[in-house]
Protein backbone atom coordinates (compact mmCIF):
# COMPACT_ATOMS: atom_id res chain seq x y z
CA UNK A 1 0.00 0.00 0.00
CA UNK A 2 1.46 3.33 -0.99
CA UNK A 3 1.63 6.09 1.61
CA UNK A 4 1.57 8.97 -0.81
CA UNK A 5 -2.19 9.01 -1.30
CA UNK A 6 -2.76 9.37 2.43
CA UNK A 7 -0.31 12.25 2.58
CA UNK A 8 -2.08 13.86 -0.33
CA UNK A 9 -5.46 13.38 1.26
CA UNK A 10 -4.18 14.86 4.52
CA UNK A 11 -2.79 17.86 2.68
CA UNK A 12 -6.10 18.35 0.88
CA UNK A 13 -8.00 18.04 4.12
CA UNK A 14 -5.85 20.61 5.88
CA UNK A 15 -6.00 22.93 2.91
CA UNK A 16 -9.80 22.73 2.88
CA UNK A 17 -9.92 23.72 6.52
CA UNK A 18 -7.29 26.45 6.24
CA UNK A 19 -4.74 24.53 8.32
CA UNK A 20 -2.22 23.75 5.62
CA UNK A 21 0.63 25.17 7.69
CA UNK A 22 -0.13 23.11 10.78
CA UNK A 23 2.67 20.54 10.66
CA UNK A 24 1.85 18.97 14.01
CA UNK A 25 -1.73 18.30 13.05
CA UNK A 26 -0.62 16.96 9.68
CA UNK A 27 1.69 14.56 11.44
CA UNK A 28 -1.12 13.43 13.72
CA UNK A 29 -3.43 12.84 10.79
CA UNK A 30 -0.82 10.89 8.92
CA UNK A 31 -0.60 8.60 11.88
CA UNK A 32 -4.10 7.44 11.05
CA UNK A 33 -2.62 5.27 8.36
CA UNK A 34 -1.72 2.89 11.10
CA UNK A 35 -5.38 1.91 11.13
CA UNK A 36 -5.05 0.46 7.65
CA UNK A 37 -3.09 -2.76 7.25
CA UNK A 38 -0.28 -2.56 4.71
CA UNK A 39 -1.73 -5.41 2.69
CA UNK A 40 -5.17 -6.77 2.16
CA UNK A 41 -5.86 -9.79 4.35
CA UNK A 42 -6.18 -13.12 2.66
CA UNK A 43 -9.79 -13.73 1.68
CA UNK A 44 -11.52 -16.67 3.16
CA UNK A 45 -14.65 -18.65 2.65
CA UNK A 46 -17.11 -17.35 0.09
CA UNK A 47 -14.99 -14.36 -0.84
CA UNK A 48 -12.06 -16.58 -1.64
CA UNK A 49 -14.29 -18.63 -3.94
CA UNK A 50 -15.53 -15.49 -5.59
CA UNK A 51 -12.03 -14.20 -6.23
CA UNK A 52 -10.89 -17.55 -7.49
CA UNK A 53 -13.83 -18.54 -9.69
CA UNK A 54 -15.49 -15.27 -10.47
CA UNK A 55 -19.21 -14.63 -10.47
CA UNK A 56 -19.84 -18.25 -11.40
CA UNK A 57 -19.31 -19.01 -7.73
CA UNK A 58 -21.83 -16.43 -6.59
CA UNK A 59 -24.45 -19.10 -6.06
CA UNK A 60 -22.29 -20.63 -3.38
CA UNK A 61 -20.96 -17.32 -2.08
CA UNK A 62 -23.98 -15.12 -1.63
CA UNK A 63 -23.50 -12.09 0.60
CA UNK A 64 -25.54 -11.59 3.70
CA UNK A 65 -28.98 -10.04 3.41
CA UNK A 66 -27.74 -6.89 5.12
CA UNK A 67 -24.88 -6.54 2.66
CA UNK A 68 -27.21 -7.16 -0.25
CA UNK A 69 -29.61 -4.50 1.05
CA UNK A 70 -26.76 -2.07 1.57
CA UNK A 71 -25.50 -2.64 -1.96
CA UNK A 72 -28.98 -2.13 -3.37
CA UNK A 73 -29.41 1.10 -1.45
CA UNK A 74 -25.99 2.40 -2.44
CA UNK A 75 -26.58 1.56 -6.08
CA UNK A 76 -29.90 3.35 -5.95
CA UNK A 77 -28.43 6.43 -4.31
CA UNK A 78 -25.39 6.68 -6.53
CA UNK A 79 -27.04 5.92 -9.85
CA UNK A 80 -27.54 9.00 -12.01
CA UNK A 81 -30.98 10.50 -12.07
CA UNK A 82 -32.55 9.90 -15.46
CA UNK A 83 -35.61 11.75 -16.66
CA UNK A 84 -38.62 9.49 -17.18
CA UNK A 85 -38.81 8.15 -20.72
CA UNK A 86 -42.62 8.39 -20.80
CA UNK A 87 -43.76 11.96 -20.19
CA UNK A 88 -46.63 12.57 -17.83
CA UNK A 89 -50.05 13.24 -19.39
CA UNK A 90 -51.11 16.91 -19.50
CA UNK A 91 -53.77 16.42 -16.86
CA UNK A 92 -51.10 15.31 -14.44
CA UNK A 93 -48.71 18.04 -15.47
CA UNK A 94 -51.33 20.76 -14.87
CA UNK A 95 -53.02 19.15 -11.91
CA UNK A 96 -51.68 21.79 -9.54
CA UNK A 97 -52.90 24.65 -11.70
CA UNK A 98 -56.35 23.08 -12.02
CA UNK A 99 -56.66 22.57 -8.29
CA UNK A 100 -55.53 26.15 -7.67
CA UNK A 101 -58.09 27.55 -10.10
CA UNK A 102 -60.86 25.50 -8.49
CA UNK A 103 -59.90 26.70 -5.02
CA UNK A 104 -59.78 30.34 -6.13
CA UNK A 105 -63.17 30.03 -7.82
CA UNK A 106 -64.68 28.46 -4.73
CA UNK A 107 -63.34 31.15 -2.45
CA UNK A 108 -64.60 33.85 -4.80
CA UNK A 109 -68.08 32.38 -4.96
CA UNK A 110 -68.19 32.02 -1.19
CA UNK A 111 -67.13 35.62 -0.64
CA UNK A 112 -69.64 36.95 -3.12
CA UNK A 113 -72.37 34.84 -1.56
CA UNK A 114 -71.64 36.16 1.89
CA UNK A 115 -71.59 39.70 0.56
CA UNK A 116 -74.93 39.15 -1.15
CA UNK A 117 -76.53 37.83 2.03
CA UNK A 118 -75.16 40.36 4.47
CA UNK A 119 -74.61 43.41 2.35
CA UNK A 120 -76.65 46.48 1.49
CA UNK A 121 -80.43 46.31 1.70
CA UNK A 122 -81.88 47.69 -1.49
CA UNK A 123 -85.51 47.27 -0.48
CA UNK A 124 -85.80 51.04 -0.06
CA UNK A 125 -85.13 51.60 -3.72
CA UNK A 126 -88.15 53.48 -5.10
CA UNK A 127 -88.39 51.59 -8.42
CA UNK A 128 -88.43 48.29 -6.62
CA UNK A 129 -91.05 49.65 -4.23
CA UNK A 130 -93.23 50.53 -7.19
CA UNK A 131 -92.88 47.05 -8.58
CA UNK A 132 -93.74 45.55 -5.23
CA UNK A 133 -96.79 47.80 -4.93
CA UNK A 134 -98.02 46.80 -8.30
CA UNK A 135 -97.35 43.16 -7.57
CA UNK A 136 -99.09 43.29 -4.21
CA UNK A 137 -102.37 44.49 -5.67
CA UNK A 138 -102.62 43.31 -9.24
CA UNK A 139 -106.36 42.75 -9.08
CA UNK A 140 -107.00 46.19 -7.71
CA UNK A 141 -104.76 47.77 -10.29
CA UNK A 142 -106.53 45.92 -13.06
CA UNK A 143 -109.87 46.97 -11.69
CA UNK A 144 -108.88 50.62 -11.63
CA UNK A 145 -107.48 52.78 -14.36
CA UNK A 146 -105.06 50.89 -16.63
CA UNK A 147 -101.44 51.92 -16.12
CA UNK A 148 -102.05 53.20 -12.65
CA UNK A 149 -99.57 50.76 -11.16
CA UNK A 150 -96.76 52.73 -12.71
CA UNK A 151 -97.71 55.91 -10.89
CA UNK A 152 -95.70 57.10 -7.94
CA UNK A 153 -97.07 56.43 -4.44
CA UNK A 154 -97.53 60.11 -3.74
CA UNK A 155 -99.54 60.55 -6.89
CA UNK A 156 -101.64 57.58 -5.88
CA UNK A 157 -102.37 59.09 -2.51
CA UNK A 158 -103.26 62.39 -4.07
CA UNK A 159 -105.47 60.55 -6.48
CA UNK A 160 -107.18 58.88 -3.56
CA UNK A 161 -107.71 62.27 -1.99
CA UNK A 162 -109.17 63.54 -5.22
CA UNK A 163 -111.53 60.59 -5.38
CA UNK A 164 -112.55 61.23 -1.81
CA UNK A 165 -113.17 64.89 -2.53
CA UNK A 166 -115.18 64.03 -5.60
CA UNK A 167 -117.22 61.55 -3.67
CA UNK A 168 -117.96 64.11 -1.00
CA UNK A 169 -118.96 66.71 -3.59
CA UNK A 170 -115.95 69.00 -3.15
CA UNK A 171 -113.68 70.13 -5.93
CA UNK A 172 -110.04 69.24 -5.89
CA UNK A 173 -107.80 70.86 -8.42
CA UNK A 174 -105.57 68.08 -9.72
CA UNK A 175 -103.89 67.15 -12.87
CA UNK A 176 -105.29 63.65 -12.64
CA UNK A 177 -108.81 63.09 -13.87
CA UNK A 178 -109.68 62.24 -10.31
CA UNK A 179 -113.06 63.95 -10.13
CA UNK A 180 -115.40 61.65 -11.85
CA UNK A 181 -118.99 62.53 -12.26
CA UNK A 182 -121.84 60.35 -11.29
CA UNK A 183 -121.94 58.96 -14.76
CA UNK A 184 -118.24 58.20 -14.72
CA UNK A 185 -118.64 56.39 -11.47
CA UNK A 186 -121.46 54.48 -12.89
CA UNK A 187 -119.38 53.61 -15.90
CA UNK A 188 -116.59 52.45 -13.64
CA UNK A 189 -119.07 50.39 -11.75
CA UNK A 190 -120.48 49.06 -14.95
CA UNK A 191 -117.04 47.95 -15.99
CA UNK A 192 -116.69 45.80 -12.92
CA UNK A 193 -118.26 42.37 -12.81
CA UNK A 194 -119.07 42.79 -9.18
CA UNK A 195 -120.70 46.11 -9.88
CA UNK A 196 -123.17 44.46 -12.21
CA UNK A 197 -124.45 42.42 -9.37
CA UNK A 198 -124.56 45.53 -7.17
CA UNK A 199 -126.86 47.12 -9.71
CA UNK A 200 -129.19 44.22 -9.33
CA UNK A 201 -129.40 44.83 -5.57
CA UNK A 202 -128.69 48.53 -5.66
CA UNK A 203 -129.11 50.52 -2.46
CA UNK A 204 -130.69 53.85 -2.50
CA UNK A 205 -128.62 56.62 -4.09
CA UNK A 206 -128.36 58.74 -0.95
CA UNK A 207 -127.25 55.85 1.21
CA UNK A 208 -124.82 54.63 -1.37
CA UNK A 209 -123.36 58.12 -1.85
CA UNK A 210 -123.02 58.78 1.85
CA UNK A 211 -121.42 55.40 2.46
CA UNK A 212 -119.06 55.84 -0.43
CA UNK A 213 -118.09 59.34 0.54
CA UNK A 214 -117.46 58.24 4.11
CA UNK A 215 -115.27 55.37 3.00
CA UNK A 216 -113.39 57.65 0.68
CA UNK A 217 -112.82 60.16 3.42
CA UNK A 218 -111.57 57.40 5.70
CA UNK A 219 -109.21 56.16 3.03
CA UNK A 220 -107.98 59.67 2.43
CA UNK A 221 -107.50 60.21 6.15
CA UNK A 222 -105.57 56.94 6.36
CA UNK A 223 -103.41 58.03 3.47
CA UNK A 224 -102.78 61.37 5.16
CA UNK A 225 -101.82 59.59 8.36
CA UNK A 226 -99.49 57.31 6.44
CA UNK A 227 -97.84 60.29 4.82
CA UNK A 228 -97.53 61.99 8.18
CA UNK A 229 -95.96 58.83 9.63
CA UNK A 230 -93.57 58.70 6.72
CA UNK A 231 -92.62 62.26 7.41
CA UNK A 232 -92.02 61.47 11.05
CA UNK A 233 -89.91 58.43 10.09
CA UNK A 234 -87.75 60.47 7.82
CA UNK A 235 -87.38 63.22 10.37
CA UNK A 236 -86.46 60.75 13.11
CA UNK A 237 -83.96 58.98 10.96
CA UNK A 238 -82.42 62.21 9.79
CA UNK A 239 -82.21 63.54 13.32
CA UNK A 240 -80.73 60.38 14.82
CA UNK A 241 -78.10 59.80 12.14
CA UNK A 242 -75.58 62.15 10.74
CA UNK A 243 -75.03 60.06 7.67
CA UNK A 244 -77.49 57.62 6.13
CA UNK A 245 -76.93 54.00 6.98
CA UNK A 246 -77.90 51.06 4.93
CA UNK A 247 -79.50 48.77 7.45
CA UNK A 248 -80.78 51.29 9.99
CA UNK A 249 -83.37 52.88 7.72
CA UNK A 250 -84.95 49.61 6.71
CA UNK A 251 -87.78 49.77 9.25
CA UNK A 252 -89.03 53.27 8.33
CA UNK A 253 -88.75 52.40 4.69
CA UNK A 254 -90.74 49.28 5.25
CA UNK A 255 -93.39 51.24 7.12
CA UNK A 256 -93.46 53.70 4.31
CA UNK A 257 -94.03 50.99 1.78
CA UNK A 258 -96.78 49.41 3.81
CA UNK A 259 -98.50 52.73 4.07
CA UNK A 260 -98.11 53.35 0.37
CA UNK A 261 -99.48 49.96 -0.48
CA UNK A 262 -102.41 50.47 1.83
CA UNK A 263 -103.11 53.81 0.27
CA UNK A 264 -102.92 52.28 -3.17
CA UNK A 265 -105.36 49.56 -2.18
CA UNK A 266 -107.72 52.08 -0.68
CA UNK A 267 -107.53 54.23 -3.76
CA UNK A 268 -108.23 51.28 -5.97
CA UNK A 269 -111.22 50.29 -3.93
CA UNK A 270 -112.58 53.80 -3.93
CA UNK A 271 -112.04 54.09 -7.66
CA UNK A 272 -113.81 50.85 -8.33
CA UNK A 273 -116.68 51.65 -6.02
CA UNK A 274 -116.87 48.02 -5.14
CA UNK A 275 -118.71 46.54 -2.28
CA UNK A 276 -115.92 45.94 0.23
CA UNK A 277 -115.55 49.60 0.96
CA UNK A 278 -115.77 48.78 4.60
CA UNK A 279 -112.69 46.69 4.24
CA UNK A 280 -110.91 49.69 2.83
CA UNK A 281 -112.05 51.69 5.83
CA UNK A 282 -110.75 49.01 8.14
CA UNK A 283 -107.51 48.87 6.25
CA UNK A 284 -107.16 52.60 6.56
CA UNK A 285 -107.75 52.32 10.29
CA UNK A 286 -105.07 49.64 10.50
CA UNK A 287 -102.67 51.81 8.63
CA UNK A 288 -103.43 54.62 11.03
CA UNK A 289 -102.58 52.41 13.98
CA UNK A 290 -99.52 50.81 12.43
CA UNK A 291 -97.86 53.93 11.10
CA UNK A 292 -96.91 55.43 14.51
CA UNK A 293 -95.42 52.13 15.70
CA UNK A 294 -93.40 51.83 12.53
CA UNK A 295 -92.27 55.39 12.98
CA UNK A 296 -91.14 54.56 16.50
CA UNK A 297 -89.36 51.46 15.26
CA UNK A 298 -87.52 53.48 12.67
CA UNK A 299 -86.52 56.08 15.18
CA UNK A 300 -85.07 53.37 17.46
CA UNK A 301 -82.90 52.09 14.62
CA UNK B 1 -3.75 1.87 -2.27
CA UNK B 2 -5.43 2.15 -5.64
CA UNK B 3 -2.28 2.78 -7.55
CA UNK B 4 -2.67 -0.50 -9.30
CA UNK B 5 -6.27 0.17 -10.26
CA UNK B 6 -7.18 2.53 -13.08
CA UNK B 7 -10.35 3.58 -14.80
CA UNK B 8 -9.24 1.59 -17.83
CA UNK B 9 -9.17 -1.56 -15.77
CA UNK B 10 -12.84 -1.15 -14.90
CA UNK B 11 -13.95 -1.09 -18.51
CA UNK B 12 -15.81 -4.26 -19.29
CA UNK B 13 -13.72 -6.87 -21.08
CA UNK B 14 -10.33 -5.30 -20.44
CA UNK B 15 -9.46 -7.64 -17.62
CA UNK B 16 -10.72 -11.11 -16.88
CA UNK B 17 -13.31 -11.13 -14.16
CA UNK B 18 -11.24 -12.97 -11.59
CA UNK B 19 -8.28 -10.69 -12.12
CA UNK B 20 -10.46 -7.60 -11.91
CA UNK B 21 -11.99 -8.84 -8.68
CA UNK B 22 -8.59 -9.54 -7.19
CA UNK B 23 -7.23 -6.16 -8.19
CA UNK B 24 -10.20 -4.34 -6.75
CA UNK B 25 -9.97 -6.32 -3.57
CA UNK B 26 -6.25 -5.79 -3.15
CA UNK B 27 -6.64 -2.08 -3.80
CA UNK B 28 -9.59 -1.24 -1.57
CA UNK B 29 -9.64 -3.90 1.15
CA UNK B 30 -7.00 -2.25 3.41
CA UNK B 31 -8.87 1.08 3.41
CA UNK B 32 -12.20 -0.60 4.04
CA UNK B 33 -10.69 -2.66 6.83
CA UNK B 34 -9.20 0.46 8.39
CA UNK B 35 -12.47 2.31 8.20
CA UNK B 36 -14.48 -0.55 9.69
CA UNK B 37 -11.85 -1.08 12.37
CA UNK B 38 -11.88 2.60 13.29
CA UNK B 39 -15.60 2.33 13.88
CA UNK B 40 -14.96 -0.28 16.54
CA UNK B 41 -16.65 -3.24 14.90
CA UNK B 42 -15.85 -6.48 16.74
CA UNK B 43 -14.91 -8.49 13.69
CA UNK B 44 -13.88 -5.95 11.07
CA UNK B 45 -12.38 -8.50 8.72
CA UNK B 46 -15.60 -10.51 8.43
CA UNK B 47 -17.55 -7.35 7.81
CA UNK B 48 -15.06 -6.23 5.17
CA UNK B 49 -15.33 -9.55 3.37
CA UNK B 50 -19.12 -9.32 3.43
CA UNK B 51 -18.86 -5.88 1.86
CA UNK B 52 -16.77 -7.19 -1.01
CA UNK B 53 -19.06 -10.16 -1.45
CA UNK B 54 -21.87 -7.78 -2.28
CA UNK B 55 -19.77 -5.24 -4.21
CA UNK B 56 -17.73 -7.37 -6.58
CA UNK B 57 -20.65 -8.94 -8.49
CA UNK B 58 -21.96 -5.40 -9.13
CA UNK B 59 -18.82 -3.91 -10.58
CA UNK B 60 -20.33 -3.92 -14.05
CA UNK B 61 -23.20 -1.65 -12.89
CA UNK B 62 -20.98 1.00 -11.32
CA UNK B 63 -20.24 4.21 -13.19
CA UNK B 64 -17.68 6.90 -12.55
CA UNK B 65 -14.47 4.89 -12.79
CA UNK B 66 -12.29 4.33 -9.75
CA UNK B 67 -13.78 7.28 -7.88
CA UNK B 68 -17.29 5.95 -8.41
CA UNK B 69 -16.21 2.49 -7.34
CA UNK B 70 -14.56 3.88 -4.21
CA UNK B 71 -17.68 5.86 -3.29
CA UNK B 72 -19.84 2.79 -3.87
CA UNK B 73 -17.62 0.54 -1.76
CA UNK B 74 -17.51 2.93 1.16
CA UNK B 75 -21.25 3.54 0.92
CA UNK B 76 -21.83 -0.17 1.35
CA UNK B 77 -19.26 -0.35 4.15
CA UNK B 78 -20.83 2.55 6.01
CA UNK B 79 -24.29 1.05 5.67
CA UNK B 80 -23.02 -2.28 6.96
CA UNK B 81 -21.41 -0.63 9.97
CA UNK B 82 -24.59 1.24 10.80
CA UNK B 83 -26.57 -1.96 10.40
CA UNK B 84 -24.12 -3.79 12.61
CA UNK B 85 -24.52 -1.34 15.46
CA UNK B 86 -28.28 -1.34 15.12
CA UNK B 87 -28.31 -5.08 15.40
CA UNK B 88 -26.00 -5.01 18.41
CA UNK B 89 -28.18 -2.46 20.18
CA UNK B 90 -31.31 -4.44 19.42
CA UNK B 91 -29.95 -7.75 20.58
CA UNK B 92 -27.86 -7.61 23.74
CA UNK B 93 -24.93 -9.95 23.49
CA UNK B 94 -24.91 -12.91 25.86
CA UNK B 95 -21.56 -14.56 26.53
CA UNK B 96 -20.30 -16.96 29.10
CA UNK B 97 -18.66 -15.50 32.15
CA UNK B 98 -14.95 -14.98 31.83
CA UNK B 99 -13.07 -13.52 34.78
CA UNK B 100 -10.64 -11.88 32.43
CA UNK B 101 -13.50 -9.97 30.75
CA UNK B 102 -15.13 -8.85 33.97
CA UNK B 103 -15.04 -5.08 33.74
CA UNK B 104 -15.94 -4.68 37.40
CA UNK B 105 -12.45 -5.74 38.32
CA UNK B 106 -10.03 -2.88 38.70
CA UNK B 107 -7.00 -3.41 36.47
CA UNK B 108 -3.64 -3.25 37.93
CA UNK B 109 -1.15 -0.57 37.00
CA UNK B 110 0.86 -3.11 35.07
CA UNK B 111 -2.13 -4.22 33.00
CA UNK B 112 -3.10 -0.66 32.34
CA UNK B 113 0.36 0.16 31.09
CA UNK B 114 0.27 -2.84 28.79
CA UNK B 115 -3.07 -1.77 27.35
CA UNK B 116 -1.82 1.74 26.74
CA UNK B 117 1.26 0.58 24.98
CA UNK B 118 -0.90 -1.61 22.77
CA UNK B 119 -2.96 1.36 21.65
CA UNK B 120 -1.67 3.43 18.82
CA UNK B 121 -1.77 7.17 18.59
CA UNK B 122 -4.34 6.81 15.84
CA UNK B 123 -6.71 4.93 18.11
CA UNK B 124 -6.38 7.56 20.80
CA UNK B 125 -6.99 10.33 18.32
CA UNK B 126 -9.93 8.71 16.63
CA UNK B 127 -11.44 7.66 19.94
CA UNK B 128 -11.59 11.25 21.07
CA UNK B 129 -13.87 12.25 18.21
CA UNK B 130 -17.60 12.02 17.98
CA UNK B 131 -18.90 9.28 15.68
CA UNK B 132 -19.90 11.62 12.86
CA UNK B 133 -16.62 13.52 13.03
CA UNK B 134 -14.81 10.20 13.01
CA UNK B 135 -16.71 9.07 9.93
CA UNK B 136 -15.89 12.22 8.04
CA UNK B 137 -12.20 12.25 8.85
CA UNK B 138 -11.76 8.56 8.17
CA UNK B 139 -13.55 8.72 4.84
CA UNK B 140 -11.56 11.80 3.86
CA UNK B 141 -8.16 10.45 4.92
CA UNK B 142 -8.35 6.68 4.69
CA UNK B 143 -11.01 6.43 2.03
CA UNK B 144 -9.56 9.36 0.05
CA UNK B 145 -13.01 10.64 -0.76
CA UNK B 146 -13.85 14.23 -1.61
CA UNK B 147 -16.26 16.30 0.42
CA UNK B 148 -19.06 15.67 -2.04
CA UNK B 149 -18.39 11.93 -2.03
CA UNK B 150 -18.37 11.86 1.76
CA UNK B 151 -21.66 13.77 1.77
CA UNK B 152 -23.09 11.20 -0.63
CA UNK B 153 -21.91 8.30 1.50
CA UNK B 154 -23.19 9.74 4.77
CA UNK B 155 -26.37 11.19 3.32
CA UNK B 156 -25.52 14.73 4.36
CA UNK B 157 -24.95 18.01 2.60
CA UNK B 158 -21.43 19.10 1.69
CA UNK B 159 -21.78 22.03 4.07
CA UNK B 160 -22.57 19.70 6.94
CA UNK B 161 -19.58 17.53 6.04
CA UNK B 162 -17.27 20.55 6.04
CA UNK B 163 -18.61 21.63 9.41
CA UNK B 164 -18.03 18.17 10.90
CA UNK B 165 -14.57 18.10 9.38
CA UNK B 166 -13.70 21.50 10.83
CA UNK B 167 -14.88 20.55 14.30
CA UNK B 168 -13.08 17.20 14.18
CA UNK B 169 -9.83 18.86 13.23
CA UNK B 170 -10.29 21.36 16.04
CA UNK B 171 -10.68 18.54 18.56
CA UNK B 172 -7.62 16.77 17.17
CA UNK B 173 -5.64 19.98 17.33
CA UNK B 174 -6.51 20.39 20.99
CA UNK B 175 -5.56 16.79 21.67
CA UNK B 176 -2.24 17.23 19.96
CA UNK B 177 -1.50 20.44 21.83
CA UNK B 178 -2.30 18.70 25.15
CA UNK B 179 0.41 16.16 24.48
CA UNK B 180 -1.62 13.05 23.74
CA UNK B 181 0.78 12.28 20.96
CA UNK B 182 3.64 12.24 23.47
CA UNK B 183 2.54 8.80 24.62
Amino acid sequence: MSREPIRDSVADLLADSGLADDGVLAHALESLRALCPPEAPEPSGALADLLRYGSEAVGAAAPSRAAHRAAEAAAGNLSPRVAPAVPLPPRKLHRGAAISAAVIAGVGLSASGVAALGGVDYSANPPQAEVRSSAAAPAEADASVPGQASKSPDATVHQAQAFAAAASGGSVAHEQPAAPSRGASDNALAGDGAAASSHAVAPSAAVWRSERSGAARAAAAAADDALAGIGRDDAAVTASQGAPRHRADSAPSRGRHVAQEAAAVAQALVAAGAEPIKEAVALGQQVRTVAPSLAGLGSRH
Amino acid sequence: MTDSLTDHDLVAGVLPETELFSRVYQSLAPAVLGYVGARGVEDPEALMQDVFLSVLPRIGEITGGVAGLRTFVFSVAHARVVDHYRRVERRPRSVDYDPLLDMRAVPSAEAEALVRTGQTDAHLLIGSLKPEQRDVLMLRIVGELSVDDVASVLGKTPGAVKQLQRRGLKVLREMVSEGVMAQ
